[in-house]
């Protein structure tokens, strides 16, 4: 039984000629089109040194250490930072004058000041919040055996432990990702269509064929999971086919962990098949208006998330972090994101975490509502 | 007893859609429901699947209270809706197939079930058709073998013949008697009262969700007092031409427009003859003459004091 539908409905699906264009064709589409118009930014904009201001009025041995690795990070090819050292006014007149990204004072706690979000902005960021985790190894070399510092710090950046969330130098980091991020997450989100249809298939009072749905001898829960998975079947295999294509067909560098990024989509196309199918159940609108909210709901939700102007994503970050903590496209964004710029694993988990939180709420709500077998009015 | 459903009351809102309805449908009928649009026919159909909520009532199918899980009574049903439910990304074969699938799992014998199914509503060449391409007739026959190509016992139809060919029509009856002949037990509405006439052996007629009449059409027209309409293409009859038809032994009413007179009796044996007679006696010429018997539409019009069909 449970086959005979699974077969049926993929078939179905690969027949409805609007919902694979526009959850498979459409995304592979805008992809192409992004690496058009983008194509530059990769190739002019390889990684310079982040201009940085830092203010010297050294009073502890702990400062002195951060002072200390500032400078040689500042050091030879590849440079992260290009430090600049003056006193605090100094200091925010550079970034007044936009002539660093942001200024560092060395203190307890060490403290960061930047005039707008950007990518320079977080990458600053992360280096102190890293800084702190293996402040206390570097501290204790430098007031014993200051000789060894600069070895010391070399090989912790070799590591990638010290500087842990750091964008590692010889990626890309263009920011070109973040369009592709955004792109995938609006595509995941856009298997709300198949939620959608999936509900109305189901709910007698919202189809025709439904109400026939709901009279053979087949337990409706039965029929609803048979029909969604083969839905998510074909909505994860169309990303795959979406992911394949930005990596290989157009060359973005998504770094290694291909299993990672498969698994935040998988998941990612779970909520948006379970969102579909939340917005479907919970009112007796038209299609066409519930259509109207999921895609309304997965563009926006993109375009917070970057795709459109990357730095949207960095400014909502900044200046709305609950927003991009509760906009599921971001979610899936930042999960991609910490992938390849982040080397511990911890952001990662916790948005994906979040976004299956997000599809259990979705999942649960819509089973009470859709379990109900008889209906008041058809 | 197949069907039984005893006081149904069915309300949306402040309407009372089903007014304590009582029928049963026994073994081997071919159970029609009549009424005009809106009476309540879907709506009845509705609750006996268990599809809708009512606010009153019992309803047992096969000896059985019928219930969303009433999964071995659902096995034996198939049903007819109203709305053409098919799905328009499959073929007229794989439409069969999967609603068919939904009852019947071995696959061998549904391939024959859904291939006796196409032939029998004459969907061979269209097999591979799909649905958008099909016309209004042929898809409401594919809608029916969707329904019935499982064989079940008790078989519901929801006005399966609105807004279809009279080529269809004809088909469709036929068959729904011959799926009669092979067993199964049928209940079939419409708000046709000749196709009802044709092929139903009871009949209950519905108005406003209630029971209007119920019995053979026999014995419907038993109820009334028309046993006979002579119909009288006669141009401009004077009013004692008039009068002396009404004078007549039998005659109930007499209608004249100008151009016809239509002479509703009650049943006996001379009525024809005696009108003949008297036309003949007051020099009145006329046209066509003919007799007819009353029909659903009459049992309705005299009961409920309007039209079976507005
Ligand atoms: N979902 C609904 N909400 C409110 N009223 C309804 C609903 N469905 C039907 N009705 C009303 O209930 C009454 C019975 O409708 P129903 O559809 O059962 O009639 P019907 O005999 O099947 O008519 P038709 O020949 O047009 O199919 C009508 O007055 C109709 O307007
Ligand atoms: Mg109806």
């Amino acid at each position: 039984m449970f086959l005979h539908l699974y077969k049926y409905r993929i078939k179905t699906l690969l027949r409805e000629r609007t919902l694979v264009f526009w959850t498979i064709l459409f995304p592979i589409i805008l992809a192409t089109f992004f690496k058009v118009a983008l194509g530059g930014i990769g190739q002019a904009t390889s990684f310079s040194a982040i201009p940085v201001a830092v203010v010297e009025d050294v009073a502890t041995p702990s400062q002195e250490a951060l002072i200390k690795t500032l400078q040689t990070l500042s050091q030879g090819e590849g440079a992260l930072f290009e430090v600049t050292f003056t006193d605090r006014a100094g200091a925010l007149k550079l970034i007044d004058d936009k002539a660093v990204s942001g200024a560092i004072i060395p203190g307890e706690p060490n403290e960061l000041v930047v005039f707008k979000s950007g990518l320079n902005q977080s990458i600053l960021k992360n280096f102190l919040e890293q800084y702190e985790q293996s402040a206390k190894l570097i501290e204790g070399v430098y007031m014993t055996h200051p000789e060894n510092i600069e070895a010391v710090i070399a090989k912790l950046n070799q590591d990638q432990v010290f500087l842990n969330q750091l964008p590692i130098t010889d990626k890309d980091i263009s920011g070109m990702q973040i369009y592709f991020y955004g792109l995938i997450a609006m595509s995941c989100l856009y298997g709300s269509l198949y939620g959608l249809e999936e509900v109305n298939r189901i709910q007698a009072n919202l189809s025709p064929t439904a109400a026939r749905m709901n009279l053979p001898p087949v337990h409706k829960m039965k029929l609803f999971m048979a029909s969604t998975f083969a839905s998510m079947t074909v909505h994860f295999a169309g990303l795959m086919i979406l992911l394949l294509y930005i990596i290989f067909g157009l060359g973005i560098q998504f770094g290694d962990s291909l299993g990672y990024i498969v698994l935040v989509i998988l998941f990612g196309s779970m909520l948006g098949v379970a969102f579909g199918a939340f917005v479907s159940s919970i009112f007796k609108k038209s299609e066409g208006i519930k259509i109207g909210v999921v895609l309304l709901v997965s563009m926006t939700g993109a375009f917070l998330a970057g795709m459109m102007i990357a730095e949207t994503k960095y400014y909502i970050a900044q200046n709305a972090p609950i927003v991009a903590k509760l906009n599921p496209a971001n979610l899936l964004s930042d999960a991609l994101y910490s992938i390849y710029y982040y080397d511990s694993m911890a952001p990662y988990w916790s948005s994906l975490l979040s976004i299956m939180a997000y599809t259990v709420v979705f999942g649960v709500a819509t089973y009470f509502i859709i379990r109900r077998r008889k209906y008041a009015s058809l | 007893m197949i069907v039984k459903v005893n006081q149904l009351v069915k309300r949306y809102g402040d309407l009372v859609a089903i007014d304590h309805l009582n029928f049963d449908v026994k073994e081997g009928e071919i159970f029609g429901l009549l009424g005009p649009n809106g009476s309540g026919k879907t709506t009845t159909i509705n609750c006996l699947l268990s599809l809708l909520k009512y606010d009153k009532g019992e309803i047992e199918l096969f000896g059985k209270s019928m219930t969303p899980e009433a999964y071995d009574l659902k096995r034996n049903i198939g049903i007819v809706l109203q709305n053409v439910a098919v799905f328009d990304e499959l073929t007229v074969y794989e439409n069969i197939d999967y609603f068919c699938g939904l009852y019947v799992s071995d696959k061998a014998k549904r391939k024959t079930l859904v291939e006796e199914a196409i032939d029998f509503v004459g969907l061979e060449d269209y097999k591979r058709f799909y649905p958008k391409k099909l016309s209004g007739g042929l898809l409401r026959r594919l809608n029916i073998a969707c329904g019935i190509a499982h064989q079940p016992k008790l078989i519901i139809l929801d006005e399966p013949t609105v807004a279809v060919d009279p080529q269809s029509r004809n088909k469709i009856l036929e068959g729904i008697q011959e799926l009669n002949r092979r067993g199964a037990t049928i209940i079939y509405t419409s708000h046709y009262m000749e196709e009802v006439e044709q092929i139903c052996t009871r009949i209950m007629i519905l108005d406003k969700g209630r029971v209007v009449a119920t019995g053979t059409k026999e014995q419907l027209k038993n109820m009334i007092s028309v046993g006979e309409k002579i119909t009288v293409e006669a141009y401009h009859p004077t009013p004692s031409q008039i009068e002396a038809i009404t004078a007549l032994p039998n005659i109930i009413g007499v209608e004249n427009s100008g151009n016809q007179i239509v002479i509703r009796s009650a049943g006996g044996k001379n009525n024809l003859e005696n009108v003949l007679e008297t036309l003949k006696r007051e020099q009145l010429s006329y046209g066509k003459i003919y007799s007819e018997l009353p029909t659903l539409n009459d049992v309705f019009l005299e009961i409920t004091g309007k039209e079976l069909r507005d």
